[in-house]
């Protein structure tokens, strides 16, 4: 591209030349203008035509924002899902998270979870205390403790021992 | 002379120290279990992490409603009563720590189980045994949190029943 404009700028150098020599040539002449026409014409013969810019294909304005705009919009969400993720990582929630694939609950555990369920309760901050208002608070509180007791053996140690997962235990290594 | 010894010596010691560390670490026969059953030990590592995770969600949220729907506001009503005891703030406190220890212990325990999971037992037995020993230290830090958080609400429950015969 470069070597094209260059060739061409030569040649306008060289076409600029041939002008001044006419024009010089024109003032010298009594037969002025009639000469200064005919040169022109041979210039205008000598001149390579120039290129059409319309070779390239043309983005207009509006096309090349909605591009920029679809970029950029993409690179935003990109870096805020990333952000989500690490943050949902890195705070541990993603262990609480139990609608992952393989950590699903199973169906019979969801009708066994709604049937164990206590009642709703909520007690108050405020007002007097009697004791009928704390019986029927050590009644609730009680469902609470039995639904809560009813977990058996929550991260029970003998889950990792080496005879549940089938590794021989160390005391027969001396063997 | 003396130094030509010394080397002699401390060559030897090395030689015959570094296979007892190896099999101090693991036995053979655990290391071949470990790869053979290498497929079944990660099936069982998965079950554990779900039953695991289930485990927390259960209890984590008996814990939050424990604590936030019946210890805090009985607390705040005894108060507003005159009938508040330092035992109950305390046990207030104490159920509310343990809680945040559980919440951060089970974190750090499913970050190392979950390592454990994704670790090659095939190619890596020993870093794998290393890794599950590991695990079970954190298991059993979770295992005591559960133990004194049933620890705490009981004595919450007691604590109530007392305030409960001061009323008759």
């Amino acid at each position: 591209m470069r070597k094209i404009s260059n060739k061409r700028k030569t040649e306008v150098d060289k076409t600029d030349t041939k002008v001044a020599g006419v024009k010089s040539a024109g003032v010298k002449t009594t037969r002025g203008k009639s000469a200064r026409t005919k040169a022109n014409d041979k210039i205008k013969v000598s001149l390579p035509e120039p290129k059409k810019k319309e070779e390239r294909p043309k983005i207009s304005r509006g096309g090349r924002n909605l591009i920029i705009l679809g970029v950029g919009s993409t690179l935003i969400a990109l870096l805020t899902t990333t952000i989500g993720l690490a943050i949902y990582h890195l705070s541990g929630d993603i262990y609480l998270d139990r609608s992952r694939p393989g950590f699903l609950p199973d169906k019979e555990e969801v009708e066994e979870e709604a049937e164990n369920e206590p009642e709703e309760y909520n007690f108050e901050k405020s007002g007097k205390l009697t004791g009928e208002i704390v019986d029927e608070y050590l009644k609730h509180l009680d469902e609470e403790v039995k639904a809560m007791n009813a977990y058996e053996k929550p991260f029970d140690e003998g889950a990792l021992t080496d005879e549940r997962l089938g590794i021989p235990k160390e005391e027969e290594k001396s063997e | 002379m003396k130094k030509i010894g010394l080397i002699f010596y401390c060559i030897t010691f090395m030689l015959i120290c570094q296979p007892i560390g190896v099999v101090g670490a693991i036995s053979e026969q655990q290391s071949a279990a470990i790869i053979d059953h290498c497929n079944a030990i990660k099936d069982t590592l998965h079950k554990t992490q779900k039953d695991d995770s289930k485990a927390r969600v259960y209890l984590g949220g008996y814990y939050e409603t424990i604590l936030s729907k019946f210890v805090i506001p009985m607390n705040v009503r005894l108060v507003e009563n005159s009938l508040s005891s330092a035992d109950l703030v305390e046990n207030q406190n104490e159920i509310s720590t343990n809680k945040t220890k559980f919440n951060d212990d089970f974190v750090n325990y499913q970050r190392e189980l979950e390592t454990l999971v994704n670790m090659d037992c095939k190619a890596q037995p020993e870093d794998f045994y290393k890794k599950l020993n590991e695990v079970r230290e954190k298991r059993k830090s979770v295992s005591k949190d559960v133990r004194e958080l049933g620890g705490g609400i009981s004595d919450q429950v007691n604590l109530i029943k007392k305030v409960r015969e001061e009323l008759k």
